[in-house]
């Protein structure tokens, strides 16, 4: 079977590639961006990727388009389909649902894409849950969730024998949170930045700031510092695994992100049970179903400042039996290894 | 009636067809992308599909009769999920709508027409250089074509008013700009992007008679600000103009008057537009009409529909910087016989003030 393994981006897939051909197929790599016949159109007319990947596929004669990024524009998609009624390859594409979960409009997108004859598989993905609800929006619009693959959730090259240990004082006096990552508004940054007003002030903030997206600059910084000086701050793009020892060197992670991420995905619930600790998260999917049921952390009414310094107050006072009486190595039963994803996509097809 | 007026950001020259409106006896809510409160365009910029949403919901909250778009629907895909979702939606929507690029794509085409069929779409129009025999993009005659009663066709000039034209000479504008009278004079006006083929401008640059002066105007005005694709276009723009002795240049958001001034002073003025444009529209043939000055254009709709009808210019071979080059040297060559054929003011004729716009946009108001 012809695979066309289609990608935005230039980055390092050889082992996966190499993973999905030792299946049995034979595996084709478009990135659209990268044709010198296509490129230029696209610097004014993104919507026309999505024409430039389906009669690449269509010359190329193959049996299955396999969009390696997730859909962001299912409009476009859609629109592309409608116009070649007998367009032959099929199509298996991932998604978020936090994005249908916000737009009934969005969620109408989706239902008729998912009708589509092309269209035989959509993976979609729970921060660790496998059978998680779909959201109302999805479930108005009567989608046909028969094509949808549900995946727990995708670790970046994990290694589960992997040797870190703690290196961390043990004292309670000295507890150690952190808050990894870029920071966004999604993620609520200047949320947690006001919380930190109000939170006990022996309490170790690690403060890592990815610096690739930033939507605050560097004055909220300043006020982190100001209103808690017991402050680590990294400012750094760390490697998988050396953001991964982050997590060891913590006790707890605290998660500040807005409502409008309900129903998506994030490496920290993963990342924190196979380190086994705790989380500060905001009351709402895929957060609130983790926690209730793995008791890995403490739950705050979302875009609550106090909320949340309260949140993470509790997590010091109670840490230990937090720890005592969270199943971290359940919550990550469901996870994969992200270069595993092609294989589930193409299972039972 | 009550009319919301959208557009991408307040801009001073909508307020007066605003004006209008209002004198006209209608009530008038200029939306803006700027008026949308930060949290919530917070979630616009995260979030760009929902844009419609908002936008249809200020409509629905105010009970508007008129959701006037005085700008393009640049995502028509999104805003037909958007309506279909709601069915009830009461206002009726106009919007601008660019045949450029529907020229390119089937799935483009196909989606304006679904759009433009929604029983709350009232009117699409479309901005054109010529006005008569238009020609439709074969995509959008393929997918069958737009509802006629719902689509019309307008030109417009440069958002200037003409009588600035009438208002200055030849000779004021040259020593306004310090340019010697007997100078010829080559203008490249405008914001310096890729669809508008800057990096071909500058290539001919090097092939342009020496003799000719080629005034550059940057212009640095639009709410996109640069092209992501011409980043380093201030970088660029000063080794143009420090490598060739014949180029002056003055990069600026120029006033409506400067912007005459420019036109006034040129003997050419070039467009050196990608293909990319076809079928689209530019301020610049009107302008240059205005000034009864030439034009040098590729070779694609609606430019060369525009030259060959009113023979206002020298076409070229499109994104060919030699051919630009050898055409702009042709255009001077022969200048003054360009200037006794050329219908300066035929080929203007059926524009209109951009100040009307709603009035010839919106039905029976």
């Amino acid at each position: 079977m012809k695979i066309l393994f289609s990608t935005f981006y230039n980055e390092e897939l050889k082992e996966r590639i190499k993973k999905f051909s030792s299946l049995g197929y034979d595996v084709i790599i478009y990135n659209c961006h990268l044709d010198k016949n296509e490129e230029n159109r696209f610097k004014n007319r993104h919507f026309q990727m999505y024409e430039s990947i389906l009669n690449f596929a269509q010359k190329e004669k193959i049996d299955i388009i396999y969009f390696h990024d997730y859909l962001t524009v299912p409009e476009y998609l859609l629109a592309e389909l409608k116009v070649r009624p007998n367009f032959t390859p099929r199509i298996i594409f991932s998604m978020f649902l936090r994005e249908v979960n916000r737009s009934l409009a969005r969620a109408q997108t989706i239902k008729e894409l998912l009708d589509m004859p092309q269209i035989i598989r959509v993976i979609t993905f729970g921060m660790g849950l496998k059978d998680f609800p779909y959201p109302e929006t999805m479930i108005n619009v009567k989608t046909n969730f028969s094509k949808i693959k549900k995946v727990g959730g995708v670790f970046y090259s994990i290694d589960r024998s992997s040797k870190l240990k703690k290196n961390i004082p043990t004292s309670m006096n000295d507890i150690v949170m952190l808050y990894p990552g870029r920071w966004i508004y999604s993620k609520g940054t200047d949320i947690f930045v006001e919380a930190t007003k109000y939170i006990d002030k022996d309490i170790t903030i690690l403060a890592h700031k990815n610096p690739m997206e930033d939507d605050y600059g560097h004055a909220i910084q300043d006020d982190l510092l100001k209103n808690h000086p017991q402050t680590i701050f990294i400012e750094k793009y760390l490697e998988p695994e050396k953001m991964r020892k982050l997590f060891f060197d913590s006790h707890a992670v605290i998660c500040s992100h807005r409502r409008l991420y309900e129903y998506s995905e994030t490496g920290i619930p993963g990342e924190s049970s196979l380190a086994k600790i705790p989380i500060v998260a905001p009351d709402f999917n895929f957060f609130r179903e983790i926690i209730k049921k793995y008791k890995t952390g403490i739950l705050y009414e979302p875009e609550n400042p106090i909320a949340l310094a309260n949140a993470i107050n509790q997590m010091k006072k109670q840490y230990n039996e937090i720890v005592s009486n969270a199943k971290f190595e359940e919550s990550i039963e469901n996870y994969i290894k992200e270069d595993d994803i092609p294989k589930i996509a193409m299972e039972d097809l | 009636m009550k009319i919301v007026f959208f557009n991408g950001e307040e801009v001073t020259d909508k307020h007066l067809a605003i004006q209008k409106l209002k004198e006209a006896g209608h009530e008038v809510f200029l939306y803006s992308l700027d008026k949308i409160p930060p949290n919530r365009r917070k979630l616009i910029e995260i979030r760009h599909f929902q844009m419609y949403e908002h936008i249809l919901d200020h409509a629905q909250e105010v009970n508007a009769d008129i959701l006037y778009f005085a700008c393009p629907i640049s995502c028509p895909e999104l805003m037909i999920y958007e309506l279909r979702a709601r069915p009830d939606f009461k206002p009726k929507i106009t919007f601008m709508g660019q045949l450029r690029e529907l020229n390119r794509s089937m799935a483009r085409s196909l989606c304006l027409k679904e759009l433009v069929d929604l029983p709350q779409i009232s009117r699409v129009t479309f901005s054109t250089l010529i006005q008569e025999n238009i020609k439709l993009p074969d995509n959008l005659i393929k997918v069958g074509g737009l509802n006629k009663e719902k689509t019309n066709y307008i030109s417009e000039y440069y958002n200037v008013d003409p009588k600035l034209f009438d208002s200055v000479t030849r000779k004021e504008s040259r020593d306004y700009f310090g340019i010697k009278y007997d100078e010829f004079v080559l203008l490249n006006s405008g914001s310096w992007s890729y669809i508008k083929g800057t990096d071909i401008f500058i290539e001919a640059i090097k092939h342009i008679n020496k003799d000719i002066t080629i005034f550059i105007h940057k212009n640095t005005s639009g709410r996109i600000g640069e092209d992501p694709n011409f980043l380093n276009s201030q970088k660029l723009f000063e080794s143009t103009i420090k490598a060739y002795k014949n180029i002056i240049s003055i990069e600026r958001r120029s006033t409506h008057e400067e912007m005459v001034m420019l036109y006034k002073c040129a003997d050419l003025v070039l467009c050196s537009h990608r293909k990319l444009y076809e079928y689209s529209v530019s301020g610049i043939p009107g302008m240059a009409a205005l000034a009864e000055v030439p034009i040098v254009a590729p070779d694609f709709y609606y430019f060369n529909e525009l030259i060959d009808r009113y023979k206002i210019g020298v076409k070229y071979e499109p994104e060919n910087a030699m051919d630009m080059a050898r055409s702009i040297d042709y255009a001077k060559n022969n200048i003054e016989k360009i200037n006794k054929n050329a219908k300066y003011k035929e080929s203007i004729k059926n524009y209109y003030d951009p100040y009307d716009a709603p009035f010839k946009v919106i039905p029976n108001i």
